[in-house]
């Protein structure tokens, strides 16, 4: 899976807000705020990536975290991002 | 023929009578510093986009207007969409949903303050970041609103304020993160990339230099001075 559209990532009010950039801001016009965890995710979502692929990914760099913890995170922040219709 | 908006300094002939009017206030004898041209493809474009451009006319001022929002992020300025005013050489912004009453509130600042206060932009003032004093400046410009209230001014911005209906009137400070949820939908989001990531950089800088309010209020006179005595007495009412 993958993201459906082009975004920027930008640091505002110690949050992070993806925009859609260019000419997919008119297909996309919402505003997808997250914290550095779902950023993480998000970058990874630029490319076609499986869930176990960032879960792996994930464990490596999220140290102390367990594998059920950052499974239920990337599973949240996945389902969120489909409910706001921007993963194909 | 030059004009300077928020110290924009751009060339343009205006095409229709109503571009020539409402850039009016804004001529100026300082040297260009871009050219703007407003063809039949932007004017449609401007037609396509919004259902309430009716007339050549206003498709023309709001391609110019399309034009300076995209080039002014790369000069460190966003457009914010909030009613602007100037209280004792103080800049206060309100912003709020569509249809809340924005300009309402602000009139009856104006009833409440009267030579006090001067009407900055009762819609889309463009907000300048100035590097050498690190202030932000709220702009009048001819994108004013249905009311055409604005001048050829500026106001340092110290206060944003979200306006919410409310049947009492109180105030209260909001944190950067609900205010960032509100004010996300009133600032032009350009096309281009690096304008913005600039415009989200300039956002970050506005949250953090302003106080930031939250006006409870309805639309009697006494909504304006619980705002006006909250915001400028230093009573912090917390909710």
């Amino acid at each position: 899976m993958k993201l459906k559209y082009n975004f920027t990532l930008n640091e505002v009010a110690d949050r992070i807000v993806a925009v859609a950039m260019g000419d997919d801001l008119q297909k996309f016009g919402g505003f997808i705020k997250m914290n550095k965890t779902g950023a993480y995710i998000f970058e990874m979502l630029k490319n076609d990536v499986t869930k176990e692929d960032i879960v792996s990914a994930m464990m490596k760099d999220f140290v102390g975290a367990t594998k059920e913890e950052i499974t239920e995170t990337v599973d949240e922040f996945i389902t969120s991002l489909q409910n706001s219709g921007v993963i194909e | 023929m030059v004009y300077s908006i928020a110290g924009f300094n751009f060339e343009y002939e205006p095409i229709f009578g109503f571009a020539t009017r409402e850039l009016a206030p804004y001529a100026s004898s300082e040297k260009a510093d871009l050219k703007i041209e407003v063809t039949i493809p932007d004017m449609k474009a401007e037609f396509a986009s919004n259902p309430e451009v009716k007339s050549q006319e206003v498709a023309e001022l709001n391609a110019i207007y399309r034009k300076l929002s995209e080039y002014i992020p790369l000069k460190d300025a966003f457009v914010l969409h909030a009613a602007t005013i100037d209280v004792d050489g103080i800049g206060v912004a309100f912003t709020a949903h569509s249809g809340t009453g924005k300009s309402t509130h602000m009139l009856l600042w104006q009833k409440l303050l009267g030579d006090r206060l001067t009407i900055v932009n009762g819609d889309k003032p463009f907000v300048r970041f100035l590097e050498k004093d690190k202030s932000l400046l709220a702009y009048g410009t001819p994108w004013n609103g249905k009311e055409r209230f604005s001048n050829n001014i500026s106001t340092e911005l110290k206060h944003l304020c979200f306006i919410a209906r409310s049947e009492k009137n109180f105030v209260e400070k909001l944190d950067k993160q609900t205010m960032l949820n509100v004010i996300l939908n009133q600032v032009y989001i350009p096309k281009s990339p690096e304008a913005l990531v600039k415009t989200f950089s300039l956002l970050d800088n506005l949250l953090s230099s302003c106080s930031l309010w939250k006006i409870n209020c309805n639309m009697e006179i006494d909504a304006a001075k619980v705002a006006y005595e909250t915001i400028f007495g230093g009573n912090n009412n917390e909710a």
